[in-house]
């Protein structure tokens, strides 16, 4: 019995090396277009979308790609930490980091271990000690929260600009196609006795 | 966060039945009724509130709701106090685990105007006082109340009080108690039935009641205008009042013991309590006001003493416990009756399992329970799990444990509860960071395809140039997240460090 379990969970930490954690995903992007994304570098054996429980939903969806074997897992870390690579959108990449276990929504328990607790009684030495780590706990998810709400805030400023930055390119894109079809430009052109096919955006 | 995208109105409020606008202001709006974030919320519900910087929810009775010209969605919220908030004025008084006090008197903190975002669930709060205008709800009805109140809390003076005064903050004291669901007994001149056993007993206690009667028909225009919001409260409900505020505030104890005599000889003073009403109770879309009239067979029997008693590990949602909804399901609808917990500082590596296990062996309990799955963003020391409980008492009641008592696991962990509610979950539909397809024009321009197609940027491009500012807030990011860790890291082993000297010496 307890054999199996141990070959359970080396087996699963054995699924963990093959697997990357990519985040900073659309949750627009759906299973198929991910695997497709990620065929590119080898077999992916299987897709696994990570719940956000707690929110805020703004928060990028992560996912957990299994690759086939360990090298190809590597490929997608290696590549995506130099290029930055975009699913299912444009400009913002994706991330990949290796996965750890605890990212594993059905991950098998330890073996051979028990979970054991007790309550401490008011009066034990303890107690005045876990208060305080208790109180510390509190004062770190909620700076966790404050760190996380900053970083959403400034990715919302980035994506402001560049997409005022991108309206601005279209616009100036969109004049200069109008331009060309409606042949002011070849006419200025040959007022002025410049080569057209010279120009690159035709 | 309520954020329209694009012009578009947020999708999951929507109001229900307008109500009327205004009487100084034209621009607001009053309504009966909304629905967020799928939940039916009627005026006079309860409701959790979140409250910022607070772990314990707050508990409101939605009192008003309306519209500012500005478009803001507001709610007046009338506060229940919990034990733990007034515990320094509760004196002898030993509240119920589920009990709540209702605010009264005319200091700050009985009532406020909230955004409608600060709603976090439906609250089922009952009335158990044994007040006379007070529809006593059935042993039923108590059975599946998240929380019940039969007291007020004056913030004035600080007391807490069995008697209820006729208004509080402009609204008539009916419309606090429970909701009267059958219209009988709000007709004046009704024959027989509800209504005559309903006042009937209490007529022999004051003399000239009949009378009362036909002088508020005279005068009502009169007492209309007395009310402080004539136009919110039902003409009938206003009608009432005089009669009872003269006699409870005169000879209330004389009530009670009648209504304790009453109970004794085992007659219904409550016409409500119908088969009709637990059979809504029970659905989880409950309709509120009930216009059907009740059957007379329903007014019935032997009352039960107030207090219910509840078996711990008792489940009432059995069906949907076995049926083994999906986890996000069963957690919305637990979210609802308040029947979770968030346990914190977990050893990360725990399974859902696990946590299952580890709380039937704290608070003998069987849960459903879900780690959270940890990401980049989150915490590497702590590990942190939803836990379903079959109650709301017994998530209030691992709730007080956890807050007041100490759980610590082997290795020095103690666990700390939460009930911080998930903020916003739900789906996302468009994403920081990606272009619109609004902007299809632009795509079709610079390269339609890479939408399509998940691809590595190319250098020469402009999107490449963007990305690159995307990788280098990741970057920073993950560095700041890095080192706000490194530093809880140390913050923890310092205290732990610290009790391991203390046990030394």
């Amino acid at each position: 019995m307890a054999n199996e379990e141990e070959v359970k969970y080396n087996a699963f930490l054995e699924k963990v090396k093959r697997t990357v954690f990519v985040d900073e995903l659309t949750p627009l992007a759906s299973k198929s277009v991910l695997e497709s994304a990620f065929n590119q570098f080898g077999t992916v054996e299987d897709v696994i979308l990570v719940p956000n429980y707690l929110g805020p939903k703004e928060i990028p969806m992560g996912v957990l790609v299994v690759m086939q074997t360990e090298e190809k897992a590597k490929a997608i870390l290696d590549t995506l930490s130099q290029f930055p690579f975009m699913v299912a959108g444009i400009p913002r990449p994706v991330r990949a980091k290796p996965a750890k276990p605890e990212m594993f929504a059905d991950r098998p328990k330890e073996p051979s271990r028990r979970v054991l607790c007790r309550w401490i009684d008011p009066n034990d030495p303890d107690f005045e000690n876990a208060k305080k780590i208790k109180r510390l706990v509190q004062k770190h998810t909620a700076e966790a929260a404050f760190v996380l709400k900053n970083q959403l805030d400034e990715a919302e400023k980035l994506a402001t600009k560049q997409s005022e930055t991108a309206t601005a390119h279209h616009k100036k894109f969109e004049m200069m196609y109008k331009l060309f079809h409606d042949g002011v430009a070849e006419k200025l052109a040959n007022r002025y006795n410049i080569n057209m096919r010279s120009f690159p955006y035709r | 966060m309520l954020k329209s995208n694009g012009g578009k109105v947020v999708p999951y409020f929507k109001w229900g039945v307008k109500k009327g606008v205004g009487r100084t202001n034209k621009n607001v709006q009053f309504f009966e009724s909304f629905t967020y974030e799928g939940i039916e919320y009627r005026l006079f519900d309860c409701a959790y509130f979140f409250v910022d910087g607070q772990c314990e929810t707050s508990i409101g009775k939605l009192v008003r709701m309306y519209e500012t010209s500005t478009g803001e969605k507001l709610v007046k919220v009338m506060w229940f106090f919990r034990p733990s908030d007034i515990r320094s004025f509760l004196g002898g008084y030993e509240p119920q685990w589920d009990e709540l006090f209702l605010a009264c008197g005319d200091e700050e903190g009985v009532y406020n105007i909230n955004n409608v975002d600060a709603i976090i669930g439906k609250c089922n709060v009952l009335c158990d006082s044994e007040d006379q205008r007070n529809p006593r709800p059935s042993r039923n009805d108590l059975r599946n109340a998240n929380y019940v109140f039969s007291r007020t809390f004056d913030t004035k003076r600080r007391i807490i009080s069995k008697h209820f005064p006729d208004g509080i903050a402009g609204i008539g004291v009916e419309k606090l108690f429970n909701k009267i669901r059958d219209k009988q007994p709000l007709k004046p001149p009704y024959p027989s039935g509800a209504a005559s056993t309903r006042s009937s007993p209490v007529k022999s206690l004051y003399s000239g009641s009949g009378s009362t009667k036909l002088g508020r028909n005279d005068n009502r225009d009169g007492k209309l205008i007395s009310r402080p919001i004539p136009d919110r409260s039902d003409p009938l409900h206003v009608k009432k009042n005089p009669l009872y505020t003269e006699s409870t505030s005169r000879d209330l104890k004389t009530k009670t013991r009648a209504v304790e005599k009453l109970h004794a000889s085992g007659s219904s003073l409550d016409p409500h309590p119908s088969k009709k009403r637990k059979l809504k109770r029970n659905t989880p879309e409950r309709d509120v006001f009930d216009d059907s009239a009740p059957q007379p067979r329903e007014q019935r029997l032997v009352r039960n003493p107030p207090l219910v008693e509840k078996a711990p590990s008792q489940n009432i949602d059995k069906n949907s416990w076995y049926k083994k909804l999906p986890f996000e399901e069963e957690l919305k609808a637990a979210m609802v009756k308040g029947r979770w917990l968030l346990i914190e500082n977990l050893e990360p590596s725990f399974t859902s399992l696990e946590v299952e296990d580890l709380c039937r062996q704290a608070f003998n309990e069987r849960v459903n329970a879900k780690m959270i799955p940890s990401s980049n963003l989150s915490s590497p020391h702590i590990g942190r799990a939803l836990v379903i409980f079959g109650t709301t008492k017994a998530a209030d009641y691992a709730m007080s444990r956890l807050t007041e008592g100490c759980l610590m696991l082997s290795d020095q962990r103690p666990l700390v509860g939460s009930r911080t509610v998930p903020k916003d979950i739900g789906e996302c539909r468009s994403f920081t960071g990606h272009f619109s397809l609004v902007r299809k024009g632009w795509m079709s321009f610079e390269k339609r395809k890479a939408v399509a197609t998940s691809h590595c940027a190319q250098s020469n491009h402009i999107v490449c140039h963007m990305a690159l500012q995307w990788f280098g807030l990741q970057r920073k990011s993950e560095l700041i997240l890095k080192r706000l860790f490194k530093q809880q890291a140390k913050e923890i082993n310092n205290i732990k460090s610290k009790k391991y000297q203390e046990t030394r010496r």
